[in-house]
């Protein structure tokens, strides 16, 4: 029906667009975010903060999948970056190993951690919050330990990335590109994964976990798939966004900076649904360049302006013009139904 | 021959057993009761066979040429057991159409796609009645459509044997009729084996071909309705429990208790 | 020894906060994020009182009824909406709305006071403690915790509003059918665990100092130590607070300070992923049926969907 509906997590699965529809929402919106450097005129800083949030959305897309997806809290997007973001970091830069090699390493060495962790929560049946904890100590052992380590990474001066520099990336708005190219590769992933078999598993262990394995789903095969897809792409955008920027330090992965910026973007545009994360992300950047005059009073006013999203669209931006924009193409249409199970 | 056999099945809550060594076979095409009073361990054993609980103990659990011993509940489902729980869990968020397709394309280790799940859906919705609500949401559903509902998509899955638990309690005498015409219909049209816990009597006698009694989880007598009726072990172990004893047997459909429960089931 | 008295001290502290941020959830599956920041406001406004010249009594007395006030404050207000929301939909709404209390909180504070620290000199030498020497406020910050957490027990195991608050935790529905109000019981609640925070502001503030930027640390360390404790069970948060205390002395003493906080972060993670249900194991009850029982917590008789009929079909089944 529309693009909007296909795009909210309520619509129903019976129904399955075609490649073309099913995929516009993701190319209409990389179309959108690519226009950015041609429209920024050339101001490095603007694409700077583009960068970041296209960053900022990929890491959205990732907790979307894992905990919109499966309901695994995992609040370690940020630590699961870092470790891909340092580990390509520093065996290029100390060792001389070739980016070719590192990065993948890096993304490998994220997902295995992810999965890790999820394995641990779905073997011994953790709940919701259990997992969020688990997830947050495990979040702030890789910072401390990157605090820690001082020697090798820099501590909380950071370290600058030298593998990288001189090539395509650094290079900010080709960088840009490249971090929105992974971005899109998250996006289409996202929307592949609702459109197969996996997406009816996630939507029904989202919905009743028990119930799914009755049904025959694999429950705990489907949620460390989950977190192993959310780990990779959350390493890929850290240890890209690392080689873009040149620079790496702790705060740059805190959990502070990333995950409860990711969690307000993915709660805020929509939990579960394809284009939250590009909606939430692309208003709590904005928050923060429109409130940054407001020097340390910034803080506050953001979280009253969160407050009163939260409050006011609990579900989510996407959802609810979804809803609002179904129930008035019904109208239009002479019919009064509502979007089955929609929510 | 057996279609399942178990042998010493076994489950202690915190020491106290709700299942205790029970030996069990049931052949390809049976319809068996299993009955017995509150507390008896019937839901627990259903619960072991579905793989939902883990055992505490369990020398053989065969199904057809499988073995089972410490199977998930997704790999007893794929192996051919169709389970449907006394108050049958949902997918909130979907329709009926949609929660059946997910018991269709899941039922089996090999995954069916989208449109042969759907498909399957609508053809399982046909045969228990529910085409017409197949648009609405699941959560719109009565009592009686829920439990058709979860039977759904427990069938949508192509089960060889269904576990039902109390399917008929609290129903009307018209919802009884449907349900126990129904399961007859699944065992003579399309071959299907049933293993059942009931606390309604008369559906036990209608139905059954076999009756399990099980008591403090053991199996107190097996055999035809009528001859386990006669049985004095049966009759005192239903003595035992207040309004649930003989009287019950031939009371009016939905009389019975029909809560699994006690400190034996425990846990909840 | 010496890392004994000083993880005590600390762990006091921890386990003060734990218990105050567990009853809340124990009662009604809110996690309260803002937490950390309402002690940091609390020690904020009673430096602002001792620094105006104020008498220390009336400094720690404003600390402890500000804390008070903003608890009840807070949850009358943003969270009356989330209370009408039921199981995973409340849990996730209550962070982020807990989470955007605490960046208002600490906003303002850090906008206004930016280099303010809440600290109780207490005057007088060290005092010898079991061969060891104790400086005066740590003490004085140990006692504290210790009456506070004391006070806390006696007012839940002695007192009518204690056993009421008891039964809701353990079993809303059974309590409701007792005559027992929900409502009126979670005001105790909040009361108490807002007095708690103003209690570990004092306690901070003699121990060492509270600064303005603390609040997200004392919150992340609020929640470890409930969910160590076992979420929603007091007596647990109160021994998971003075074992990682103690966890967190030894380390120091041991591995240095720099890993210590990766210890401290290590055993508590484990402790959780070995024993979910809590350092004191089950106690007749299973804390992972929370999800399930959020649904019907708080909330009036006037909201039984058909949802909330699963999950109780769901808890009766064996």
């Amino acid at each position: 029906m529309s693009l909007l509906d296909s795009a909210v997590t309520g619509a129903p699965l019976e129904r399955r667009e075609g490649l073309l529809r099913g995929y516009l929402p993701v190319v209409l919106a990389v179309l959108v975010l690519g226009l950015v450097p041609p429209l920024a005129g050339g101001s490095r800083y603007l694409v700077s903060v583009a960068t970041l949030l296209v960053v900022l959305v990929t890491y959205g897309v990732a907790f979307n999948v894992v905990f919109g997806g499966t309901g695994q809290l995992l609040l370690c997007i940020g630590a699961l970056a870092a470790v891909a973001a340092y580990t390509s970091a520093l065996l290029s830069g100390e060792l001389g190993w070739p980016l070719a090699i590192t990065l993948p390493l890096g993304v490998a060495l994220a997902t295995t951690g992810g999965a890790a962790l999820s394995w641990l929560a779905v073997r011994r049946r953790l709940d919701t919050i259990f997992v969020g904890v688990v997830t947050l100590t495990a979040s702030l052992v890789v910072h401390n330990l990157l605090l820690g380590r001082r020697e090798l990474t820099g501590g909380e001066t950071g370290l600058v990335v030298q593998a990288g520099s001189g090539t395509a990336l650094r290079d900010p708005v080709l960088g840009y590109y490249a971090v929105l190219a992974l971005l899109a590769v998250g996006l289409a992933g996202h929307r592949a994964i609702q459109r197969s078999a996996l997406g009816w598993a996630f939507r029904a262990i989202r919905d009743d976990a028990e119930a799914a394995a009755l049904a025959g789903i694999d429950v705990a095969r489907t949620k460390v798939l989950a977190a192993a897809v959310a780990s990779a792409l959350a390493g890929a955008a850290g240890s890209l966004y690392a080689h873009v920027e040149g620079f790496v330090s702790p705060t740059t992965f805190a959990f502070a900076t990333v995950d409860v910026r990711v969690i307000v973007a993915v709660a805020f545009g929509g939990l579960g649904t394809l284009l939250g994360p590009v909606v939430g992300g692309v208003v709590v950047t904005l928050l923060d360049e429109v409130l940054r005059p407001l020097g340390q009073l910034r803080l506050a006013v953001y979280g009253a302006v969160l407050l009163v999203l939260f409050l006011a669209v609990p579900r989510g931006a996407v959802p609810a013009v979804g809803w609002s924009w179904h129930r008035a193409t019904a109208r239009w249409r002479g019919r009064g139904t509502s979007p089955a199970g929609g929510r | 021959m057996a279609l399942l056999t178990l042998r010493g099945l076994t489950k202690r809550f915190g020491g106290l057993p709700a299942v205790d060594g029970i030996d069990l076979d049931v052949d390809t095409g049976e319809i068996v009761a299993l009955i017995g009073p509150n507390g008896a361990g019937k839901t627990t054993l259903l619960s072991l066979v579905a793989g939902i609980v883990p055992p505490t103990a369990c020398t053989t659990f065969r199904f057809g040429d499988r073995d089972l011993v410490g199977a998930a509940v997704h790999e007893v489902r794929h192996a051919g057991i169709g389970t449907v729980r006394q108050a049958p869990t949902r997918f909130p968020s979907m329709s009926v159409r949609e929660e059946v397709a997910v018991g269709a394309r899941f039922g089996r280790a090999e995954t069916l796609d989208h449109r042969t799940a759907l498909h399957r859906a609508d053809e399982v919705l046909d045969l228990v009645g529910l085409r017409e609500q197949a648009a609405a949401p699941v959560t719109s559903l009565t009592l009686h459509g829920t439990r058709l509902l979860g039977l759904a998509r427990a069938l949508a899955g192509r089960p060889d044997l269904l576990l039902l638990d109390e399917p008929m309690a609290g129903l009307t005498p018209g919802e009884l009729e449907h349900a126990i015409a129904l399961i007859r219909a699944l065992r003579d049209e399309h071959g299907l084996t049933v293993l059942w816990v009931e606390h309604v009597m008369p559906a036990v006698d209608l139905l059954a071909e076999r009756v399990v009694v099980m008591d403090v989880g053991r199996v107190l007598a097996e055999g035809d309705p009528a001859e386990v009726r006669r049985d004095p072990a049966v009759i005192a172990a239903y003595l035992g429990v207040p309004d649930a004893g003989p009287a019950g047997w031939a009371g009016a459909p939905g009389a019975a208790p029909s809560e699994e429960g006690g400190p034996r089931a425990g846990g909840a | 020894m010496a890392i004994v008295l000083d993880g005590s001290v600390l762990g006091l502290q921890l386990a003060v906060l734990g218990v105050g941020i567990s009853l809340v959830f124990g009662l009604s599956g809110v996690l309260d994020l803002a937490y950390g920041a309402k002690v940091v406001a609390a020690a904020i406004v009673g430096s602002l009182v001792l620094a105006g010249g104020g008498p220390v009594l009336l400094g720690v007395a404003v600390t402890v009824g500000l804390a008070v006030v903003l608890s009840l404050g807070i949850d009358r207000t943003v969270l009356a909406p989330v209370y009408r929301r039921h199981g995973e939909a409340r849990v996730v709404l209550s962070l982020l709305v807990t989470l955007a209390v605490a960046f208002v909180i600490d906003g303002v504070l850090v906008s206004r006071w930016p280099h303010a620290a809440f600290s109780l000199a207490v005057a007088g030498p060290p005092v010898d403690v079991l061969g060891v020497r104790m400086r005066g406020g740590s003490l004085l910050a140990a006692g504290l915790g210790l009456v506070a957490l004391a006070a806390t027990f006696l007012l839940l195991h002695t007192t009518r509003a204690g056993r009421a608050i008891r039964c809701v935790i353990q079993d809303e529905e059974g309590a409701q059918l007792c005559g027992i109000e929900p409502a009126r019981v979670r005001t105790v609640v909040v009361v108490l665990s807002g007095a708690l925070a103003g209690v570990v502001a004092v306690a901070q503030g003699l121990a060492s100092s509270v600064a303005v930027a603390d609040g997200f640390d004392l919150t992340i360390l609020a929640v470890v130590v409930a969910v160590v404790g076992g979420l929603g069970r007091v007596a647990g948060a109160a021994v998971a607070g003075v074992v990682l205390g103690l966890v967190h002395a030894l380390a120091t003493a041991t591995v240095g300070a720099s890993a210590t906080w990766v210890v401290l972060l290590l055993a508590a993670a484990v402790t959780i992923v070995l024993r979910p249900e809590g350092i004191l194991g089950l106690g007749g009850r299973a804390p992972r049926r929370h999800t399930a029982r959020w649904s019907r917590r708080i909330a009036g008789p006037d909201r039984t969907t058909d949802d909330d009929a699963a999950d109780r079909a769901g808890e009766g089944r064996g």
